[in-house]
């Protein structure tokens, strides 16, 4: 028990809290100075290391290639993240007694006001409840509500409920700490691609990229994703959106989800969210291996690619035939006229199969040394981005209590202010005002102060 | 005459009109002489209206708000930080003398980007979203608060170094340093809720546009970064008690990565997010 007091006294020290922000900073600082492997892909990473041959290696060591999963950040977070959360508990607690306590005249507050006023003004020849009801005036009308009067004296407050702003914002921080780790292991994120005209099971053996934390619970397994249709060149309100192709969702046979998508406007179902991430060419390969086997018909998707021949990028295939693993690379072939019939030049290669490159036309058999191959049915695809993240709403939630707390504590924030009146001073009634921030809340004793010289008539400082 | 003619006339009457502002804060400044400070303010607003024109007709011709490209980017910047300067000094005329910091800053950054691409970037699939409009608006507000904020920090910062200087006279009628203070302060607040609201409303967009709500690229990452910054100002100065000097200094400080996430980031790393400033 007593170590954990001790633990819980250190994550709530202001110092360390402001330390740990700025760690953070300089971290994420570096970070961003240098490629990360998610981010700009292993290549420029490769590059870039080979060009700053001594900055690579304490980025090596680090971690700062993939600087938001590294070790090095992943603690400071977590440590931050148990800080504010302790922070968020202290600052509940003294919410609660401060919005209880309001503005009360003891008599400690007497004898400082008495003693000790920050603030005097002379009154003049007002009497004591003239003078006090000049400074209710003055308190009222900058936003105070008084609370507490006696015979000489009157307690003010304004923003009463401001403390309680500090423990909701760091409150809704520490929650959306804790949402958005497990959105990260709860998450998937892939690329799919779908004919047009054709689905596809939402399994992960049919997405090309996959990202899965690890307490993915795979939810839509089941779903089967369809483009039925998709129109190009498309203007939506005056703004050019490109191809938008109409996306379902299908479950046990009938239609659950069913939009267009684009920018913007990604079709939802759930936790679901699915967007156009681009489009290309398709085409279907079958392969019949020498002995007979027929290999399963796999998808060649072809990217845009404006630095080849034919305007598209290569394809590759994996297969593991009878003779051992080989792969299918195709090309759609530049075509000569819009008479010449599709055609891809295909290239054979790998271990379990002898090299050859040639060109076919579509639909039609090639003999290959891997058996009888059949490139078919070309068509458009587009390629979706799929992604299952059921924190996202809850993390939009809390930003906005978050926000309001924010804003609760910034815009409002609680000011006690006591006055006394007395007429102790050669007749001349004088006013004490004494603020909870002491004299600490200069600005605010001098508009304080100003006010009331301004309500009692006097000049107001030449200062303003 | 075409309103692009007329924009550009527009435009060079205001930086002009800034240009003039600045010279005669200056001047207001080295002589003690409020009532050039006066002056300079009003020399500001006559630039605020051929500025405003100039924006409002090309967001007529373009079919956009001023927050795409470097020109109409840096230009709307300038705009807000001269519509804040007069806002203050509204409230404290004393403050005028801020305008040495802002008048030049305003000038600079609006003369620029007349130098720049006025290209006329169209609204793409990406951008056409309402969140454009939340994200942009509330990025203007939170940047022009923390400018201003920058401005009165380097204003308490000079006095408390120059109270008894060649300046003295004209720094002596400024409000108190914990009235100027207390502002700076109050500016980093409210920027601090508006920064907090355009990374939010940045991060639904990019989920709605991209399908993730954030990817740590480097404008996100340094937006990030200056909210933070600004984070441990507000926790040194209300849980530590630093007010005053160290406040201002950290106020000072601060700017500069504000800066650099706006118009730095863009310019250094190659992102998507990067089309606002740079075209696409």
């Amino acid at each position: 028990m007593l170590l954990m007091s001790r633990i819980v006294t250190v994550l709530r020290s202001r110092r360390l809290a402001v330390w740990l922000l700025l760690a953070c900073v300089f971290w994420a600082a570096l970070g961003s100075a240098v490629p990360q492997y998610a981010l700009d892909g292993k290549e420029q990473v490769v590059a870039w290391r080979a060009d700053h041959p001594l900055a690579a290696v304490p980025a090596g060591l680090l971690g700062l290639h993939a600087a938001w999963t590294a070790p090095v950040f992943l603690l400071a977070v977590t440590v931050l993240a148990a800080s504010t959360g302790a922070c968020a508990f202290e600052r509940t607690r003294w919410a609660r007694v401060a919005v209880r306590a309001g503005a009360r005249l003891s008599e400690a507050r007497r004898r400082e006001l008495r003693e000790h006023g920050s603030v005097n003004v002379d009154a003049g020849d007002r009497d004591v409840p003239g003078a006090l009801g000049a400074a209710e005036t003055v308190l009222r009308r900058s936003g105070y509500r008084v609370e507490d009067s006696g015979a000489d004296a009157i307690a003010a407050i304004k923003g009463r409920y401001g403390p309680l702003g500090s423990s909701l914002f760091h409150w809704s921080l520490t929650a959306l700490f804790v949402v958005v780790a497990l959105g990260h292991l709860t998450r998937s994120e892939g690329l799919i691609g779908v004919p047009v005209g054709g689905q596809v099971p939402n399994r992960a053996d049919q997405y090309g990229l996959l990202e899965r934390g690890p307490l993915y619970p795979d939810r839509y397994a089941g779903l089967l994703v369809a483009v039925p249709d998709m129109a190009g060149g498309q203007v939506r309100n005056g703004v050019k959106i490109g191809s938008v192709p109409r996306v379902q969702l299908i479950s046990g046979g009938a239609v659950v989800a069913d939009q267009d998508v684009y920018a913007n406007n990604p079709l939802r179902y759930g936790s679901l969210m699915i967007h156009l991430a681009g489009e290309g060419l398709v085409a279907f390969v079958d392969i019949t291996a020498p002995d007979g086997t027929v290999l399963p018909s796999k998808r060649a998707y072809f990217d845009p690619d404006s630095s080849r021949p034919s305007g598209f990028a290569q394809s590759r295939l994996a297969y593991v035939g009878p003779d051992g693993r080989f792969d299918v690379v195709l090309e759609p072939s530049p075509r000569a006229s819009e008479d010449e019939a599709p055609k891809v030049e295909v290239t054979v290669a790998g271990p379990g199969a002898a090299s050859m490159t040639t060109v076919t036309i579509l639909g039609t058999q090639l003999d290959t040394p891997v058996g009888t191959l059949v490139v078919r049915d070309p068509g458009a695809y587009a390629r979706l981005s799929v992604v299952d993240d059921a924190s996202v709403y809850p993390i939009y939630a809390l930003f906005l209590v978050g926000l309001a707390g924010l804003g609760l504590a910034i815009l409002k924030p609680r000011h006690r202010v006591w006055v006394s009146a007395d007429s102790a001073s050669e007749g001349r009634t004088r006013l004490s005002v004494v603020t909870d921030g002491g004299t600490r809340d200069t600005a605010l004793l001098i508009e304080l102060e100003d006010e009331l010289r301004a309500e009692l008539g006097h000049p107001v400082n030449a200062k303003e | 005459m075409s309103s692009a003619t007329v924009e550009v006339i527009l435009m060079w009457t205001a930086v002009s009109a800034y240009a003039v502002s600045a010279i005669l804060f200056a001047v207001g400044l080295v002589f003690g002489r409020q009532r050039l400070l006066d002056v300079a303010l009003w020399a500001a607003v006559a630039g605020l209206v051929p500025h405003v024109v100039a924006i409002a007709v090309r967001w007529a011709r373009v079919g956009h708000g001023p927050y795409l490209g470097f020109y109409e980017v840096v230009s709307s910047y300038a705009f807000i930080a001269v519509v804040i300067l007069v806002v203050v000094v509204r409230r404290y005329r004393s403050l005028a003398v801020a305008g040495v910091i802002v008048a030049p800053l305003a000038f600079l950054m609006l003369a620029a980007s007349m130098f720049t691409s006025r290209d006329e970037l169209e609204i793409t699939a990406t951008l056409a979203s309402w969140w454009l409009a939340i994200h942009v608006t509330f990025a203007k507000l939170s940047y022009a608060a923390f400018i201003a904020s920058f401005a009165l920090a380097l204003v308490f910062l000079i006095r408390d170094r120059s109270a008894a200087g060649r300046f003295a006279d004209i720094l002596a009628k400024l409000p108190a340093q914990s009235v100027i203070d207390d502002l700076s302060y109050r500016f980093i607040a409210v920027g601090f809720i508006f920064l907090g609201v355009m990374i939010g409303a940045g991060a639904i967009w990019a989920n709605e546009a991209w399908g993730r709500y954030w990817g740590w690229d480097p404008i996100e990452t340094w937006s990030l970064i200056a909210w933070v910054v600004y984070a441990v100002y507000l926790h040194l100065r209300l849980t530590l008690g630093w007010t005053g000097r160290r406040a201002a200094y950290v106020a000072v400080a601060a700017l500069p990565v504000v800066v650099f996430a706006l118009i730095g980031v863009p310019i250094v790393y190659q992102s998507i997010h990067g089309a606002y400033l740079l075209g696409y």
